[in-house]
């Protein structure tokens, strides 16, 4: 008797164990398809995708709330979702120009010389996904929502003040801090002059184009207003907008219509779009691959339409007819702390500086990683107009470049000694922080510690100490409460690509977390003029000379920052894809969702 | 039984309370937050208003009884601020939780059996070749961590023979997509049941017990399968709780090799991106897990011995 209770009890667990396995297998991932509403739905519901370009993330979406985009993985699919009111367009003739998307024309200076008042007319033929008509209050909406002072979105500060600064829309933001003033919507540079016309009024006189480049800005795309308030909390303290497929509302290029939490998203061609005729893809499919090996795999098995190769990849592709190359999107420096009172301040010493800038082998480094050798702040992608001119391209900005890509260790150790000798040191152990997951920062580590060795021989010492990335960013940008937070680090700037002075807004006095402290007021003057100054605006050539005066003040006289190289970055395409441009578009990228597949 | 099962829950809510409250503490106090990496454009005043709003300028001590209030009155155990930007994160979780106790259930009633079939093996042809072979692959299966089995199954299965799919496909069938990760999730527990239990059979195939069940005509299996095995399986039981940990834990990379949309990957992604909330709810639901774990571990052992009595009264 007591043996059959004991094996009905064995059995009972044992089915119980069964429905919680078959409980834990029915969940699972929320497979939201289908829009429901106009012509869009879900028509490939087998997941076959024939035709659709399919390229993957590297982590799921944050959010499709480009206002709170935290890491910016989901650029990609708010951008060919939403619309701004201005935006690259393919011309047909392998270029691409800033045109107006919601925007009907370009903008128009309507208080003449003054160049503060611009106004903008809109298409009346725009639509959300769900056919409501776009008009000038969902701009106006948009642009609130993204400065709403109590819910202090993260991009909204570029809306503020990115490129143009909009009248009292930063003092508006921030109106909440303490010592700031109250600030009203109306006093706000953003009004609606019609029901599809906006007057945008900024602080300083400006112009056409950075006006269009403003509004080309990710934070000042458009907000559904009605999805945008159906996703309150109920104390109305947190808003869901953008957190899944039926709280967000496309109105651009493509329609979310599928989300398949942390492995799929799909986007399907909008018939509304205001350029629908440019568009030749059925839709795009985003996959989740963390690891970029699984992603070449996935490539190598036609899974895939593109793929980034790893810098130890490139060798084997190099002769690859599939393979594509971008300018690097960002420059590693060995950034110096020299607010670091250790070793009797020697960071702050020019005269190390510049043994750290000449002892650095940027050719032998960078061949590690692939990459380009760099000894200066504008890395190669930085455009000087939209012709596709670069800026290091021009031969006034490489004649102030050093010969060898600055590497001269003879000098470099005479400057050490004469560094050594002013700070009245006999030795010196430095750390270098680097972010532990970098593939490419490593690298530059290990070389620096022996190079660096070799040169300044004995006296001198390298460790290196290397972090969680958020770790070395913390402490990175430390100093400013602890100066000797750190002594040396691996890192670098990522500017936009078509603003000349974007690379160079970091190294000014007072830029809000900085790497390393900066206060030269010729940069600081030439930074203001470059940016507010009217010949400026009005004359590029004016505001090149502008830029090379600063950058030669910065690593030619203050020696603010050791570069070691640009990353390069690399990809493969399928053959069977023509792309819309043949050469990279700063600003618009490769263009690829105007992309089309050609059969053999 | 009964007041010993409660006993055992009132105790898990004490550890998981000692976690909480040591993991908030840890995670304020590490290096980083939520603005890393975004605050590039931020002005000083735009900063201080936002760590004001998630009451980040407050001391730590303040912010944790900020946080008991609001979980004792609103059941409020905040939103994500990094990864799934204001997603509340018993919904992150809700949406995650089952793929990943999917894969770790399913490894574990695969490797059980499995590891009982291999070990009861080895003990029975014991020093011979098919002990050897057995003890080869124990030795490899527990010498290399789960996720190099990932990559190696991945690379040749997958990718060179192309018999499953590389990563995670939700237009296939979960058992077709989710069998790699599963498969490389399972080795080392099965090593692991196999080792103990040859060992725990091969002393038990010696006793007396099995000489009389042999003299009463049993065959060796019979005698080994009726009797041996289940006198062997108590120490065993004691290995399957720390190889269900294990799995939720190896769970963590193999999830990010197969893209599988589970609970592990937002953990690991968590912690680097400061994102405070989630990783406390993710370190709350696997202490919880492992908890309930050992809490059954311990009720079955009743169920396979009789003469253990969990919580019983002590004769007298």
């Amino acid at each position: 008797m007591k043996h059959t209770r004991k094996k009905t009890k064995l059995k009972i667990m044992c089915m119980l164990l069964a429905l919680l396995f078959l409980f834990s297998g029915c969940g699972g991932p929320s497979a939201e398809e289908g829009s429901g509403d106009g012509e869009g739905g879900n028509a490939n519901a087998s997941g076959d995708y024939e035709g659709y370009y399919k390229t993957y993330l590297t982590a799921s979406i944050a959010t499709m709330n480009f206002l709170t985009d935290a890491d910016g993985t989901s650029t990609e699919l708010y951008s060919r979702s939403g619309l701004r009111l201005y935006n690259y367009v393919p011309d047909g003739n392998g270029g691409a120009s800033l045109e107006g998307e919601l925007a009907a024309s370009d903008p128009v200076c309507v208080d003449g010389d003054a160049g503060t008042t611009w106004e903008i007319t809109l298409r009346e033929d725009a639509k959300w996904q769900n056919g409501d008509a776009i008009t000038a209050d969902d701009v106006i909406f948009s642009l609130q929502t993204a400065l709403d002072p109590e819910q202090l979105y993260t991009e909204g500060s570029k809306a503020a003040n990115g490129l143009v600064e909009i009248r009292n829309a930063a003092a508006y933001l921030e109106q909440y801090a303490p010592g700031n003033s109250p600030v009203s919507w109306e006093d706000v540079g953003i009004k609606k002059t019609g029901d599809y016309t906006i007057q945008i009024i900024t602080e300083y006189k400006t112009n056409a184009e950075k006006i269009k480049q403003h509004f080309n800005m990710p934070s000042t795309m458009l907000v559904h207003q009605a999805t945008y308030e159906s996703c309150w909390d109920s104390s109305h303290a947190v808003n869901s907008y953008g957190s899944s497929l039926d709280k967000y509302m496309s109105c651009g290029e493509y329609i979310l219509t599928e989300w398949v939490t942390d492995s799929k998203y799909v986007l399907e061609k909008n018939p509304d779009y205001v350029h629908a005729d440019l568009i030749k893809l059925p839709g795009i499919v985003y996959r989740v691959v963390a690891d970029n090996n699984t992603a070449l795999e996935l490539f190598l098995q036609g899974e895939l339409t593109q793929v980034t190769l790893g810098s130890a990849e490139i060798e084997n592709y190099l002769q690859d007819p599939r393979y594509m190359s971008d300018p690097p999107l960002q420059q590693l420096n060995v950034l110096i702390n020299n607010r670091n009172t250790d070793n009797n301040g020697i960071l702050n010493n020019l005269n190390f500086r510049k043994a750290l800038f000449y002892a650095t082998d940027r050719e032998s480094i960078a061949a590690l990683r692939n990459a380009i050798p760099a000894t200066y702040i504008l890395g190669t992608k930085m455009m000087v107009d939209e012709s596709g001119t670069t800026f290091r391209s021009l031969e006034s900005s490489s004649a102030y470049l050093p010969e060898n890509y600055g590497y001269d260790p003879e000098y470099a150790r005479e400057c050490y000694d004469l560094a050594m000798q002013e700070c009245g040191l006999t030795s010196l152990n430095l750390t270098v922080i680097f972010s532990e997951s970098s593939p490419n920062q490593r690298p530059i580590a290990e070389y620096i510690q022996t190079s660096w060795k070799e040169i300044f021989g004995d006296s001198f010492s390298l460790t290196l100490d290397p972090k969680p990335t958020t770790v070395a960013y913390s402490q990175r940008k430390g100093w400013t409460s602890n100066p000797n937070s750190y002594e040396l680090a691996i890192e670098g700037y990522v500017p936009v690509d078509n603003i000349l002075t974007d690379a160079l807004k970091f190294y000014t006095t007072g830029y809000p977390n900085a790497n390393e402290y900066n206060n030269n007021e010729r940069v600081d003057a030439l930074y203001q003029e470059a940016v507010y100054g009217e010949q400026a605006l009005n004359d590029n050539d004016y505001l090149i000379s502008l830029v090379q005066q600063m950058e030669q003040i910065l690593i030619y006289e203050d020696y603010i920052t050791c570069p070691v190289f640009e990353i390069p970055n690399a990809w493969l395409l399928d053959e069977h894809v023509v792309l819309p441009v043949t050469e990279r578009v700063p600003g618009g990228g490769w263009m690829t969702d105007f992309a089309e597949f050609v059969t053999e | 039984m009964a007041k010993y099962i409660l006993k055992r829950i009132a105790g898990i809510f004490i550890v998981l309370f000692v976690v909480m409250t040591a993991a908030f503490f840890m995670m304020r106090l590490m290096p980083g937050g939520i603005l890393d990496g975004v605050e590039e454009n931020l002005s000083a005043d735009m900063r201080d208003l936002i760590y004001a709003k998630y009451d980040m300028d407050k001391p730590i001590w303040e912010q944790y009884l900020l946080f008991l209030k609001g979980i004792v009155t609103e059941w409020d155990w905040g939103v994500s601020l990094k990864l799934y930007v204001n997603v509340s994160v018993w919904d992150i979780l809700a949406e995650r939780i089952p793929i990943t106790l999917y894969l770790g259930f399913l490894s574990l009633l695969i490797s059980v059996p499995i590891g009982i079939a291999f070990g009861t093996l080895a003990a029975l042809k014991k020093n011979g070749i098919v002990d050897h072979a057995v003890s080869f692959l124990v030795v490899l299966f527990i010498s290399i961590p789960s996720f190099v089995m990932a990559t190696g199954l991945q690379y040749f299965v997958a990718y060179k023979w192309g018999w499953f799919p590389l990563i995670y496909d939700d237009s296939l069938p979960r058992i077709t997509t989710t069998f790699l990760p599963v498969l490389a999730l399972s080795f080392t527990p099965i090593a692991t049941i196999t080792r103990y239990l040859r060992a725990e059979l091969s002393e038990s195939l010696n006793s007396d017990y099995m000489l009389l069940a042999r003299t009463k005509g049993l065959t060796r299996v019979q005698a080994t399968l009726r009797h041996a095995l289940r006198n062997s399986l108590v120490p065993v039981v004691n290995v399957i709780v720390p190889a269900f940990i294990s799995i939720m834990g190896g769970s963590l990379v193999v999830e990010s090799i197969f893209g599988i949309p589970g609970l592990g990957g937002i953990t690991v992604r968590s912690i680097n991106v400061a994102d405070y909330s989630v990783t406390l709810a993710s370190l709350i639901y696997y202490t919880l897990i492992s908890l309930a774990a050992i809490l059954l571990v311990d009720i079955s052992y009743g169920l396979i011995d009789p003469r253990i009595r969990m919580g019983g009264r002590k004769d007298a």
